[in-house]
């Protein structure tokens, strides 16, 4: 049977989950963001190999 | 990106990272990111959710697109629909400012990207995306011509430009964290990872529902007690429009061809009834529909055909912009045409009318897809429910004549009592 799978909305619909940062923090909100900050610039430049890189560190 | 196969959740589905790739790098000028929150698209309600109950997915997968694409200034164009999400996302800017997520030198890094959140003023158009720009520029937004203008070369005050729509960035975010390879696991091949439903209409349990892309049936999403959970009691099903309402429309029963590789890897061609069409990009596109921004509106035995598309219509003709003669006038005639229908002011011959007329505005004759998103349903419901159309012509067609002929009945009949 078709299940629903939860990635974007895998939080938002939890009990107690609220908009604030403090929530999303707690919930590894940022972590993403510090990943793809640590990718050095200059592979930057050529926007495709970006996650390509973030996706084997 | 590329690798991920992330394919864009507003309603064309084209690929993410080759989008991306046709950002004009070279040409000095700043890079500009947009969120398209304009969410237009009737029978469309995803969006909306993300932003009311978790901003910060989008802004962090805002900030990691920025990051990547070197844009230094972003906009959230938001429908003017839409205050109390205006106000969420405002706040979760300043809470993310405060943590240095955002605003200058970005974890020290660096990096400086601000976000701004612009309200729009509710014209269904301004989800296109060159009108968008246009009207974030603070004019009226009639969309602009392709070519030459392709906001990857000249889009916001003719700088390059990217417009992404929500659920498509807070997917960047999942991309990175995931990984590219592995977020393409999810779903199906070409078209992965996961959407977000809206279903509504005549299903006991309307509402949104995240699904793994091609992993579920129109059927499972009616009729699976996890989704629709099925029609209302003693109903049976008539139609869907499986993606927005500009999507083409499905009637019950139809039959579909679908490409499938069979155990060798060739490709065989799979009779489908349209309830078991895999919700996903290319199964849709293959039945001449389009999954679109995954809105499923399903509509019952007590729908009156006619009058739904009469609905359907009235919308376009408030919502054409103007700027292109045949849908301009291509979308109010459809409309009048309609509304006559409706009314009892109809004719056999009007399907036949609006069929001419539908048939004229789209393929390339207009600036914008607004010419197909107008005149699709018409030619569908057309094509697939053409009697009802005829029938409610003539038969207000015959009730005019008896009208008519009434009052001569009737002093006939006084002439014989004298």
């Amino acid at each position: 049977m078709a299940q629903e799978y939860k990635l974007i909305l895998k939080h938002a619909d939890e009990p107690g989950y609220t908009p604030d940062i403090e929530c999303y923090l707690r919930h590894g909100g940022y972590d993403a963001l510090k990943k793809a900050l640590a990718i050095q610039p200059k592979d930057l430049a050529d926007g495709k190999k970006t996650f390509r890189r973030g996706t084997n560190p | 990106m590329k690798v991920s196969g992330l394919r864009g959740r507003g309603g064309a589905g084209f690929s993410c990272g080759l989008k991306w790739s046709f950002v004009d790098r070279k040409s000095g000028k700043p890079i500009y990111l947009i969120c398209n929150a304009d969410e237009s698209e009737p029978g469309t309600f995803k969006d909306r959710q993300i932003m009311h109950k978790d901003p910060h997915q989008l802004i962090e997968g805002m900030i990691i697109s920025c990051f990547a694409n070197d844009v230094k200034l972003a906009y959230i164009y938001i429908r003017g629909e839409m205050p109390e999400g205006a106000k969420i996302l405002n706040r979760a800017i300043k809470e993310a400012r405060e943590k240095n997520f955002l605003g200058k030198n970005i974890l020290g890094t660096g990096y400086d990207l601000e976000i701004y959140v612009h309200r729009g003023a509710g014209a269904y158009i301004c989800g296109e995306e060159t009108g968008l720009i246009e009207s974030l520029e603070g004019k009226r937004p009639y969309p602009r011509i392709k070519p030459p203008y392709f906001p990857a070369i000249l889009g916001l005050w003719m700088c390059p430009t990217i417009v992404n729509n929500v659920e498509t960035l807070c997917n960047v975010k999942h991309i990175v964290e995931l990984g590219g390879a592995e977020f393409a696991k999810l779903g199906t091949p070409n078209n992965t990872g996961t959407r977000i439903v809206s279903l509504s209409g005549h299903v006991k349990r309307p509402g949104y529902y995240e699904i793994e892309v091609g992993k579920a049936t129109l059927r499972e999403l009616l009729y699976d007690k996890n989704f629709g959970g099925g029609l209302r009691d003693g109903r049976q099903l008539k139609a869907i429009i499986p993606g927005g309402s500009s999507s083409k429309v499905l009637k019950a029963g139809e039959k579909f061809k679908l490409k499938k590789k069979d155990a060798e890897g060739k490709e065989i061609l799979v009779e489908t009834d349209m309830l078991d069409l895999p919700y996903d990009f290319d199964s849709l596109a293959q039945a001449g529909t389009m999954s679109g921004s995954s809105a499923i509106i399903v509509m019952d035995d007590s729908v009156d055909i006619v009058k739904a598309l009469a609905n359907l219509s009235e919308f376009y003709a408030h919502e054409s912009c103007g700027q292109c003669t045949p849908c301009r006038e291509g979308s109010l005639w459809m409309n009048k045409t309609l509304q006559r229908l409706t009314h009892g002011e109809g004719r056999a011959s009007d399907a036949d009318y609006l069929g001419k007329i539908a048939d004229n505005i789209p393929g390339g004759r207009t600036i914008c897809a607004f010419g197909e998103a107008c005149s699709w349903p018409v030619q569908s419901f057309l094509a697939k429910f053409k009697d009802e159309f005829v029938a409610k012509g003539a038969a207000d067609e015959a009730r005019r004549a008896k009208e008519i002929a009434a009052p001569a009945e009737q002093k006939q009949l006084e002439a014989a009592h004298h």
